[in-house]
C-alpha cells in the first residue's frame, strides 16, 4: 500500500511500513523514521533522528504549498491517494464539500459544530457570475469551514467538512 | 499645517507605494493613493490614510493617465504629487501639467526630465560639459551611413533606444551577420515600446560594471552626492541584486564618479533626488550612462548606510527648502544589499509567474528591511511589473550584509505563487559574488552553479511532512485494525 504525491513532474510513494512499537515511512523504497510536530498558524517541526527542520505548510484543497530548507514547494497528493481519502472517509462517515471551480463565498449558512441533516444547504458560492448553493451530502456535524463571506477560493478547495460523531463500538 | 504639504498624492502602487506612505507619516503629512479597483486591497491601499479609486478598464493605462491622476489629486484636496518609480514618473508633460494645474511634482523640473530622458541628447549634453559620455553613432545623425559608421566600432557593440532607459529595448551584436537584422528589430521595438523609433549604438564592453551616484539638489544651488550604488547583477538588462557602496572602488576612482555625478546633475540644474549611472569598465575606465530623474528601486540601500531618507528629502526640496544636509554630513555606515523578489519560475527561464498569494512569511525585520507590496491572499498577475517585495540587508561589512541577506531569502517564504528567493539565495552564496567578482554578465556567466534545486533528503522530508499532516492519510494508516497502540501518537 504507497501513497503518492507529486512534486513538479516527479511522483513520490510514501508507503508506511509498520514495526512492532512504530511505524516508519519508506519514500521512493527509502526508509525514514520521522516525526511531525504541528506548532500552530501552518508551521511545524519534522525531526527525524538528530535533525530537526521548519516547515511552513498551507493546504488548498489536494494542493500543498510548503517552505521547506529554504524552498518554497508545491506538492499534489495524487489520484490514487484520493481514492484512499474517500475510502478512508467512508470508513469513518465523514462528507468533504469540495469547490467545483474558483470562485468567492456568498454566504455561510451554517457554523461549526452545527449538527446538519442530508440536503441542508451549507454555502453559497459565486462562480462567473453564477450562484450556486452547497448543500450537505450526509447528516452530521460541521467540524469545518475554512473560508467566511467574501473570500476567494481556488478549484478543489474544501469549503466544508462534516463529520459523524464516532459510535460506540467503532473505535 | 504642515510646514511640506498637508497631503499628497501617491500616483503609484505596489512596495514603493507602501514606503512613500511610511515617510508622510512620519512627517505628518496624509497620504492619498490612487488605484484601480484591482488594488483596492493591497498593503498599499491599507497603509495609506486615503484610497481614490481610478476609472477605467485598462489598469494600466489608468496608472499612465495624467489628466485622470491631476483631477483626482485635485479632487482629494492633495497638494502634490509623488509619481514613485515607472508609470508617469519620467513624463515630463506629466510633470508640466501637474505644476500647471497648481499641484507640486515631486521630482525634478519638466525640462531636466525631458533633457535626460531622450538618451542621446543627454550623453551629448554630458560630452559639451566636458564629462565623459560613451563614444556612440546615433541613426538620426545620418541613416544612410548609419549601418557603416557603426561597424567601426568592432563587435560585440550594443544597439539603445534614444527613449529607452533602465535598459530596455537594448540589444547586444556579436557578429556582423546578426546587424542588419538587430537593428531594424531594435527600431520596431523601440516603436513599440517608446513610440520613438530612433536608435544609437555603443561598443559593447564584456565584464563592465554598473555603477550609480546618488544626487541630492535643491533649487537654491546645492548639489551633493549620497554615495554610489553597485548594480552590476542584472539579468536581461534589468537589475537583480544592488549594493551600497559598490565593493572594491579605488577612492581616487570614487572621487572621480562623485564629482562627475555632481558636475552633470549641478549642469543640468537638477532638483531633487536623481541618479547617474556609469558604465565601469574592466580596465577602471567609467563613462557616463544616463541620469535617471526620480526615486530609484534600489534607493533602501543608500538609506540603510546613510541613514538618510530620500523620500524626505524629496518632499523637503518640492516643498523649496534648502537642502539640509551638507556633504560632509554624508558618511558611509557598513554595507547594504538589497535583492528584488519577484514573481518568476527559475526552473523555466524566469518565466512570470502569476497566481494566489496564500501565505507570505517575511524574515525578521530588526535585522532586514522589507519593502513588499504583497500579503496574505494578494493576487499576482501579468498587469504589472513582476517583483513583489525588496530585502535589504544591513550590515558593519560587506560579508555580514551578504550573511544576513542569505539567511533572510532562505527563511522568506511567499507560498501560492513562484519566486525567485532560493535563486537570489544562490547568488549571494556564490564565492565569486562573495569576492566581489561582479560584472553584468555575473548570472549568465555562472548560471550552471546558480541553479538551485532540492536534492533528495529535502523532497523526500517535504513529501513525508505533506502525509503526515494530512489527516485522510492518517485515517488511512489509522484504519489498518492490527496498528492501534503502535500509531497511539499520531492521533491530535
Amino acid at each position: 500500500m504507497g501513497y503518492e504525491f507529486r512534486v513538479g513532474e516527479q511522483v513520490h510513494c510514501v508507503e508506511p511500513v509498520y514495526c512492532q512499537d512504530k511505524i516508519e515511512f519508506k519514500v521512493d523504497g527509502e526508509v525514514h523514521r520521522v516525526d511531525l510536530e504541528s506548532l500552530g498558524s501552518g508551521e511545524y517541526r519534522l525531526t527525524s533522528g538528530c535533525q530537526s527542520r521548519s516547515i511552513l505548510m498551507h493546504r488548498d484543497g489536494d494542493r500543498v504549498f510548503l517552505h521547506i530548507d529554504g524552498f518554497d514547494l508545491e506538492i499534489d497528493c495524487e489520484n490514487r491517494l484520493d481514492r484512499l481519502r474517500k475510502e478512508a472517509r467512508a470508513a469513518h462517515h465523514g462528507g468533504e464539500i469540495t469547490a467545483p471551480m474558483p470562485g468567492v463565498v456568498v454566504a455561510v449558512r451554517v457554523e461549526v459544530g452545527e449538527s446538519v441533516s442530508d440536503g441542508d444547504p451549507l454555502i453559497v458560492i459565486e462562480s462567473m457570475k453564477l450562484q450556486t448553493e452547497l448543500a450537505a451530502t450526509i447528516a452530521g456535524v460541521v467540524s469545518e469551514l475554512p473560508f467566511v463571506e467574501g473570500d476567494n477560493f481556488e478549484k478543489g478547495a474544501v469549503l466544508a467538512r462534516l463529520e459523524v460523531p464516532e459510535q460506540d463500538g467503532q473505535k | 499645517m504642515n510646514s511640506l504639504f498637508d497631503k499628497v498624492l501617491i500616483a503609484n502602487r505596489g512596495e514603493i507605494a507602501v514606503r512613500i506612505t511610511r515617510t508622510l507619516r512620519r512627517l505628518g503629512i496624509r497620504s492619498v493613493l490612487a488605484a484601480v479597483s484591482e488594488e483596492l486591497d493591497t498593503p498599499a491601499a491599507q497603509a495609506a490614510d486615503e484610497v481614490v479609486q481610478l476609472e477605467g478598464c485598462d489598469a494600466v493605462a489608468a496608472y499612465l493617465d495624467a489628466d485622470q491622476m491631476i483631477r483626482t489629486a485635485q479632487a482629494a484636496g492633495a497638494g502634490a504629487i509623488h509619481p514613485g518609480y515607472g508609470f508617469l514618473a519620467e513624463n515630463a508633460d506629466f510633470a508640466e501639467a501637474v505644476t500647471a494645474a497648481g499641484l507640486t511634482f515631486i521630482g525634478p523640473s519638466a525640462s531636466v526630465i525631458r533633457l535626460m530622458g531622450d538618451k542621446i541628447n543627454s550623453q551629448a549634453f554630458a560630452r559639451q560639459h566636458g564629462f565623459s559620455g560613451a563614444t556612440l553613432e546615433a541613426e538620426e545623425d545620418d541613416p544612410a551611413t548609419f549601418a557603416d559608421r557603426v561597424r567601426k566600432f568592432g563587435f560585440p557593440l550594443v544597439i539603445k533606444a534614444a527613449a529607452g532607459g533602465g535598459g530596455r529595448g537594448m540589444q547586444i551584436v556579436r557578429s556582423e551577420a546578426e546587424l542588419t537584422g538587430a537593428l531594424s528589430l531594435a527600431r520596431s521595438e523601440a516603436q513599440r515600446f517608446f513610440g520613438d523609433g530612433r536608435v544609437y549604438v555603443e561598443r559593447y564592453i564584456e565584464r563592465s560594471r554598473h555603477i550609480e551616484v546618488q544626487i541630492l539638489a535643491d533649487r537654491h544651488g546645492n548639489c551633493i552626492h549620497v554615495l554610489e550604488r553597485e548594480c552590476s547583477i542584472q539579468r536581461r538588462f534589468q537589475k537583480l541584486i544592488e549594493e551600497c557602496p559598490a565593493p572594491g572602488l579605488p577612492p581616487e576612482t570614487r572621487d572621480a564618479l562623485y564629482q562627475e555625478a555632481v558636475g552633470i546633475a549641478r549642469a543640468a540644474a537638477y532638483e531633487g533626488a536623481g541618479t547617474i549611472e556609469f558604465l565601469f569598465g574592466p580596465d577602471g575606465s567609467f563613462s557616463f550612462l544616463e541620469m535617471n530623474t526620480r526615486l530609484q528601486v534600489e534607493h533602501p540601500v543608500t538609506e540603510l548606510v546613510t541613514g538618510i531618507d530620500l523620500v524626505e528629502q524629496q518632499l523637503r526640496v518640492a516643498a523649496g527648502e534648502r537642502l539640509s544636509i551638507t556633504q560632509e554630513d554624508v558618511s558611509a555606515n557598513g554595507h547594504a544589499i538589497e535583492c528584488r523578489v519577484c514573481a518568476e519560475d527559475p526552473e523555466n527561464d524566469f518565466a512570470p509567474a502569476t497566481g494566489r498569494v496564500r501565505r507570505v512569511r517575511l524574515p525578521d525585520p530588526d535585522y532586514v528591511r522589507i519593502d513588499s507590496g504583497i500579503d496574505d491572499g494578494s493576487q499576482v498577475t501579468t498587469l504589472f511589473d513582476s517583483m513583489l517585495m525588496k530585502l535589504c540587508a544591513h550590515g558593519q561589512d560587506r560579508m555580514e550584509a551578504i550573511d544576513r541577506m542569505q539567511s533572510a531569502l532562505i527563511n522568506t517564504a511567499v507560498l501560492g505563487v513562484k519566486t525567485n528567493t532560493r535563486y537570489l539565495a544562490g547568488v549571494v552564496d556564490h564565492q565569486a559574488f562573495r569576492h566581489g567578482e561582479l560584472h553584468t554578465g555575473f548570472l549568465r556567466e555562472h548560471a550552471d552553479e546558480l541553479r538551485q534545486v532540492p536534492d533528495t533528503d529535502t523532497i523526500h522530508a517535504a513529501v513525508l511532512a505533506v502525509a503526515l499532516s494530512d489527516r485522510s492519510f492518517l485515517e488511512a494508516i489509522n484504519a489498518a485494525p492490527a496498528l492501534h497502540r503502535a500509531i497511539g501518537h499520531w492521533r491530535n
